[in-house]
């Protein structure tokens, strides 16, 4: 299938009634969550997991995909405009943003970063295309072998670019390996870690965890700090409007966070916090006004901004091409696609060409909804910050329980969900992040399986496993990775003085 | 302390988790068990968690309320409500177990007193109950106070 073809294609299903409807709610409940500090979009999409079941796999898609694009719009708003990042991808944006609302620009801040999002969205939509595409195309020729590289490579990485200590980080991931080689072995039968329980042998289900992990986690850490909300001031649509030199500014920001956006986003990790901050450091380097950072710089909204959503589109291409996401909200959206018993990967294209073009033609219509819901409606999104957190909890507590029971009617699986969320929270309180070990158990059972069939395949010759062309590419990008910037502190360490 | 003891509970997990897999059938490198992955997986894992548990015993304690401010009586109040619930769904069927808990986390969580969180209990567990087990056809656990609503429907 050609792409243009294709995406015109794409287009008539995305178009269709119901799945503009799904974009609608995916926008308007990703921006919310993004305003709503403690409670991010990994969280909702956890939460919205299990009901993904009552709609169509290219439905679920496209209300994901919005969930993720309308919290990356939405977190920007309570950055720029009361100094809370509702996410970490805005963190940084709080830094210039808040100081242009002292200076009474918020309103231009708030349409450059709408804006600026949605160019970064656009190019990164089109880079998703074709990246995806060739590297659906190439993955065809990839062998056990190669996805073990994969996974390995990926989750060095992973450690590598955490918010956490590499050992944290490490650590998790083990501990997301261990948890899904509990239940039946695939090849053998073999019940492993069932500690005889009879709900294990099917293994631990990915929804409890992935819900408890990120959504009641949420919700505990939440309730843990104080139920104040912050208040501001209303915006009049004529100061949302941004003076020609801003516009002037912005528009070089916007086009280069889109492609740092769009490249970190192919890497595992927290991409588009880290997006965020390489764009930040590149338009101060590059700025023939670095003294004006952290005073009020559009630059410092208009690069961010289009980081942080370039990195959305990026996060999908390891995910559509080669069915490993590198993210949590990959692995949430990889979570609902195994519910409807799709598994993604380099056929995925050729296999299921109406969600994989239909979704990537939501992103656009999500993109616009996004442009022309969220600048006129920015009061209106404002005020979610002054729901009562006393009355948002319980509802999202008995969603995620409902939830989690109506895919399963198991009382271990409610049991899973308490257990994880107790300690995805106490976890967070020592510094760990669920992040590793929610994608260790994702791509867990992928590693598995491929390690297992490249010995069968080798006679057990390790060697012919990691010495394959590209197979030792990535493994060499994995040990580069590790040994490089060991290497490099050793040598610009200066010289212990003697005495 | 709390590192401490994270770094105990870790350690511990992980040579519970390796006994376990040595346990297994590991297999030979032509043909891996079930055991094979396990094996790799605890023995890394007790690398690691040794590791982590020698670091936090050699650190200093950490200072108090290094991880910010924390409103324990909140977050047990919620973390009681959710390990209750499914003991109380087999028992008091959805809509009273729905009451029960939602109402405990409203007092918990100190919202506006007893008869508002009341309300919002009931209206809560009502709605759900509509929602999803009249709405989307889940089937959940019923007694005679959900026999009124499927009877209502018809």
């Amino acid at each position: 299938m050609e792409m243009w073809p294709s995406l015109v294609h794409g287009f008539s299903v995305a178009l269709q009634p119901m799945n503009l409807i799904y974009a609608l709610a995916g926008c308007i409940l990703g921006t919310v969550t993004g305003i709503l500090p403690g409670i991010g979009p990994l969280g909702a999409m956890a939460i919205l997991l299990s009901f993904t079941l009552y709609i169509d796999a290219t439905g679920a898609m496209i209300l994901f995909a919005g969930i993720y694009y309308g919290a990356m719009y939405g977190g920007s708003t309570t950055s720029i405009l009361l100094n809370i990042p509702g996410e970490n991808s805005s963190v940084i944006t709080c830094i210039d943003g808040y100081q242009m609302t002292l200076r009474g620009r918020g309103g231009a801040a708030l349409t450059v970063a709408a804006v600026g999002s949605f160019v970064a969205g656009t190019i990164s939509i089109i880079g998703l295309m074709v990246a995806a595409s060739l590297l659906g195309r190439a993955a065809l020729q990839f062998g056990p072998p190669e996805f073990v590289a994969i996974a390995v490579c990926g989750f060095v990485l992973l450690m590598k670019l955490g918010e956490e200590s590499l050992l944290k980080s490490a650590i998790m991931i083990f501990a997301g390996l261990a948890l899904c080689t509990v239940g039946t072995d695939y090849l053998t039968g073999t019940l492993r870690f069932t500690l005889g329980v009879e709900g294990l042998i099917q293994g631990i289900e990915f929804l409890p965890v992935a819900i408890g992990l990120f959504g009641i986690s949420e919700v505990l850490e939440t309730a843990s700090a104080s139920l104040d909300a912050g208040r501001a001031k209303k915006m009049k649509f004529r100061e949302l409007l941004p003076n020609r030199e801003e516009w002037r500014r912005s528009t070089a920001p916007m086009l280069r966070g889109s492609v740092i956006g769009f490249l970190i986003g192919l890497i595992p990790g927290p991409a588009p916090m880290i997006s965020t901050f390489v764009s930040y450091i590149t338009e101060k380097k590059i700025s023939k006004r670095p003294k004006e950072f952290g005073r009020g710089a559009i630059e410092g909204v208009a690069g961010p901004e289009s980081a942080n959503n370039a990195a959305v589109g990026g996060a999908y291409v390891p995910l559509l091409a080669l069915g490993i996401p590198f993210t949590p909200a990959m692995a949430m959206v990889l979570g609902a696609l195994l519910l409807h018993n799709i598994t993604p990967g380099p056929n995925l294209i050729q296999e299921k060409p109406n969600l994989f073009w239909g979704v990537i033609a939501s992103m656009y219509v999500a993109n616009f909804m996004l442009l022309f819901l969220n600048l006129p409606m920015v009061n209106v999104f404002v005020n979610v910050l002054r729901t009562p957190r006393q009355i948002l909890l319980p509802i999202i507590v008995m969603l995620s329980l409902v939830g989690v029971y109506s895919t399963s009617a198991s009382a271990l699986d409610l049991f899973i969900l308490g257990i994880c969320g107790i300690l995805g929270f106490a976890i967070r309180r020592v510094g760990f992040k669920p992040a590793p070990l929610i994608i260790a158990m994702v791509i867990g059972p992928m590693l598995e399986n491929s390690l297992r069939q490249s010995l069968l395949i080798t006679g057990g010759d390790f060697a012919k496993v990691i010495f394959r062309p590209i197979s030792l590419t990535l493994y060499a990008v994995a040990v580069g990775v590790i040994v490089l910037p060991w290497l490099w502190g050793r040598r610009s360490k200066p010289p212990v003085p003697k005495g | 302390m709390k590192q401490k003891l994270f770094a105990v509970g870790w350690f511990c997990f992980s040579v519970l988790y390796l006994a376990g897999g040595w346990g297994l059938n590991a297999g030979t490198p032509q043909k891996p068990g079930p055991g094979f992955l396990p094996r790799i997986v605890g023995v890394g894992l007790l690398v690691l968690t040794g590791l982590y548990l020698w670091q936090t015993l050699r650190k200093p304690g950490e200072p108090q309320n290094a991880c910010g401010p924390f409103h324990l009586k909140s977050v047990l109040g919620l973390a009681a409500g959710l390990m209750a619930y499914p003991f109380l769904l087999f028992h008091l069927n959805f809509i009273l177990a729905t009451f029960l808990v939602v109402y405990t986390m409203l007092w918990i969580l100190k919202y506006k007193g007893p008869v508002w969180d009341s309300l919002i209990a009931i209206s809560l567990a009502v709605m759900s109950f509509s929602v999803f087990a009249l709405g989307l056809g889940v089937s959940l656990p019923s007694g005679p106070i959900e026999e009124i609503f499927y009877r209502l429907r018809g």
